[in-house]
């Protein structure tokens, strides 16, 4: 399932992330990888505010497919 | 005749004043005063 | 001399904390990307003096907070200092946040080529310790260069806040490094961060930490776990960090799908409605009307008359000089209630917002919510606003946004919306904010129309941090205000001065030299009557007009300083209902005129930021006229409209508008066209 299909304010754990490497990366040094907790706090204007790693991020619905959750 | 010449030089003074500061900025970009300015390529010699 | 670097995840408060311990007021605001370019300044002096007596041992961290005595609080491990070492200067370099070493964007390659390539004396690590965990991905590899790192542990309040606890000592050891906690805002704990940065700095060199995988392709990984271990080991997390919080809850409000845009609409109609209506319009009415009209005006001619100056070099001065740069200068308070309410909006962590309720409109025109940023700093000059997009990572999406940026009315083009709004359109507050709504429009069709004129496969993708809301500071809004206040001083001291005398000097002088009676033959007039027959169409009869857009190149402020100048004779005040401009323009011309100042090509300066930031003469020569095109054509499309619609007639230069607007349209539609055939598969 990917995060832009997920259930509001459940922990969920981040099964793969995919998209251009430079993008993978990037995510990668905020904490958003494979085997890691996410959290979907809500769909706000098109995009999806998350929280990873005690931050919160609003990204947007592509980036939010390509995160895959166990 | 002296009160015009002293006014007229001081104000002279002032307006190349402001001119070299424009064109100190206008090298780095930017207007003066104005807190932007420097680009990638002058970052080194940049004064902001 | 001592080098020392701030480095740190965007948005941590480096540029607080640079502002601080340098005395600098940088801007800052509380949204990450604001700062694109390193900063340099010399440290205070308080926290020099103060440094070099501090002599230290201790485990390898600083003391938790000064007390503001002067001796003796630098518990940080190093060397014995000799008072020799009290001369040298300690220079503070300020980088761009980044969140790794492996660049993301163009900013943060500057943040990693200075630390890897400037080599720094030391290294202070500002880290968010509401976003620990995140904060130490970027602490452990700048630990690997190998330069004395000290951590300056910022936002101790949030965390608190939170009901979590970090063990700062245990911290430090693990890290071998001193860690010393700082409010960036308050000022709490500096001087215990420079004394420790500067014995730091003689230690030259630092242990890496050690963790299984160093070197391997698996690294980021590997030090992701490296760093859960840490932050495991040493933060105590009172509350889940995904329960939703208040910011949270605000956010659904203020980002919603619907509400979002209108929300933000009337948050910008408030601010600009309370700066113009209230205090600030007021104490600009009173300098306009009364202190650069008549006061000081007649004190200087009375003096000058007294010591008997010359008939012209006082009008210079007074008219030119004195009359000119006033006409600016009284805009000043407006200015001013402006920028202290955008400064305290920023503060708040709402502007991070505005990006994200903007994206979905700035992907239909191939950009993303990211292009919001640049526009909201554009709002203060369009040159730092132009240098903001370079957080932008794809290389058509900045362009496109280095184009666009300049539409928002900058601080320089205020005092032209005030000029015009109060001759005439008194008392009606729509104007100003009229501007903005007219600027956000012709952004989203300009940047529709550069979609399709230029091949672009936009590939944006769109990710912000979203900081906590937190209660504007009053101290970060004056000192915000005092920087563009000063900023707008010194600008018209020095430009706007050395425009206006040039300006009287060519309408005072014909070409031969000699003081000319009837100012339509002087130089300016003679050059304004070669570009006032291209403004017929416009609805702008006149050398007046012509060459008030001309200096207005130079700055925006000098259109209205040289109608000062160009109107002096006038017995009525220029900022009145019976002002001068009244016999040039109507006032659907009048509108159309501020149009047309607002959204051509903005000031040279800025257009040198677009040249440095766009890559390349040619795309520069395509954005000045793409401006160039869009404002004469709107300018010109209110001008007739208008006139037909509102007086029932046809204006001046009505069929050469008809068929430069042909043209145009005409132009436009091959340009698309030829791009579509272009971009079309097998067609390249």
């Amino acid at each position: 399932m990917a995060l832009s299909e997920a259930k509001v304010g459940r922990l969920m754990e981040i099964a793969q992330v995919n998209g251009p490497e430079k993008i993978r990366k990037f995510l990668m040094t905020l904490g958003c990888f494979e085997g890691e907790n996410i959290t979907l706090i809500s769909v706000l204007a098109g995009n999806y505010i998350v929280a990873v790693k005690d931050s919160r991020y609003a990204i947007d619905r592509k980036m939010a497919q390509a995160i895959l959750l166990v | 005749m002296l009160a015009t010449i002293i006014t007229g030089v001081l104000f002279a003074a002032l307006v190349a004043y402001g001119l070299y500061r424009t064109i100190v900025s206008s090298k780095n970009n930017s207007c003066a005063g104005c807190s932007g300015g420097c680009s990638v390529q002058q970052q080194k010699n940049c004064k902001h | 001399m001592i080098k020392i670097a701030l480095a740190g995840n965007p948005n941590s408060g480096k540029t607080t904390l640079f502002n601080a311990i340098t005395g600098k007021t940088e801007y800052v605001g509380n949204w990450p990307g604001v700062t694109v370019e390193k900063k340099e300044a010399n440290l205070k002096r308080e926290f020099k003096s103060y440094s070099l007596t501090g002599e230290g041992h201790g485990h390898g961290h600083g003391s938790q907070h000064d007390h503001g005595s002067q001796h003796g609080h630098g518990h940080v491990h190093g060397h014995h200092h000799g008072a020799g070492e009290r001369k040298h200067q300690v220079r503070v370099v300020d980088l761009p946040g980044a969140y790794s070493l492996a660049p993301y964007t163009s900013e943060e390659a500057i943040a990693r080529d200075f630390v890897t390539g400037e080599s720094p004396d030391v290294l202070i690590n500002i880290i968010d310790a509401s976003s620990l965990e995140r904060s130490l991905f970027f602490t452990t590899q700048l630990l690997e260069l190998n330069i004395p790192l000290v951590i300056a542990l910022n936002k101790q309040d949030l965390v608190k806040r939170k009901g979590n606890v970090i063990d700062t000592e245990r911290l430090a050891a693990l890290l071998q490094c001193s860690i010393v906690e700082v409010v960036a805002n308050t000022g709490e704990g500096l001087k215990t961060l420079t004394a420790a940065a500067i014995t730091s700095a003689g230690r030259k060199t630092q242990p890496a930490p050690e963790f299984a995988g160093r070197g391997s392709l698996t690294e980021d990984l590997d030090r992701q776990s490296y760093v859960r271990q840490l932050t495991d080991a040493v933060l105590k997390r009172g509350r889940n960090a995904n329960e939703l919080t208040v910011s949270d809850r605000v956010d659904r409000i203020v980002a919603h799908t619907v509400f979002g845009l209108p929300i933000f609409g009337l948050i910008m109609w408030a601010i600009y409605a309370l700066s113009i209506n209230g205090l600030g319009g007021w104490a600009s009415g009173y300098l306009n009307d009364v202190l650069f009209a008549k006061i000081i005006p007649n004190a200087v001619n009375g003096f000058f008359e007294r010591i008997g100056v010359h008939p012209l070099l006082q009008s210079l001065i007074v008219d030119g000089a004195i009359g000119g740069v006033g006409a600016v200068l009284g805009f000043l308070p407006l200015i001013m209630v402006l920028f202290f309410l955008l400064a305290l909006l920023e503060d708040s962590g709402y502007m991070a917002r505005v990006a994200v309720v903007m994206d979905r409109y700035f992907k239909r025109i191939g950009l993303s919510g990211k292009s919001m940023i640049p526009m909201i700093v554009g709002t203060g000059c369009s040159i730092p606003g132009i240098m903001a997009s370079r957080t932008i990572e794809d290389e058509n999406e900045r362009k496109v946004t280095i184009i666009l940026t300049p539409f928002v009315p900058c601080g320089a083009k205020l005092p032209i919306i005030a000029l015009f709004s109060a001759v005439f359109f008194p008392g009606q507050t729509w104007v100003f904010p009229s501007m903005y709504v007219i600027a956000g429009a012709l952004i989203i069709m300009g940047g529709l129309l550069l979609k399709n004129i230029f091949p672009f496969q936009s590939s944006s993708t769109f990710i912000i941090e979203l900081p906590e809301y937190r209660l504007p500071s009053l101290k970060h809004a004056l000192s915000q205000m005092y920087r563009q206040a000063k900023a707008f001083i010194i600008k018209a001291s020095t430009i706007i001065l050395v425009m206006n005398t040039l300006v009287w000097f060519m309408q005072t002088y014909s070409w031969s030299l000699h003081v000319v009676e009837d100012p339509s033959a002087s130089v300016l007039a003679t050059i304004g009557s070669i570009i006032a027959p291209l403004l017929i169409p416009l609805g702008f009869a006149g050398w007046q007009a012509a060459a008030a857009t001309l200096t207005g190149f130079i700055a925006k402020e000098n259109v209205v300083s040289t109608f000062a100048i160009v109107l002096s004779a006038s017995d009525d005040a220029l900022m009145s209902t019976a002002s001068p401009l009244v016999n040039l323009f109507t006032p659907v011309a009048a509108f159309a005129y501020l149009i047309f100042n607002l959204f051509t090509p903005p000031c040279f300066a800025a257009i040198g930021a677009m040249n440095a930031e766009i890559g390349g003469r040619k795309w520069l020569a395509r954005a000045i006229f793409f401006q160039l095109t869009v404002g004469y054509t709107l300018a010109m499309l209110i001008t007739q409209l208008g006139t037909l619609i509102l007086y029932g007639h046809l204006a001046a230069g009505a069929i050469p508008a008809a068929v430069i607007f042909i043209s145009i349209i005409a132009v436009g539609i091959y340009l698309i066209r030829k791009n579509r055939n272009q971009s079309l598969p097998g067609g390249q």
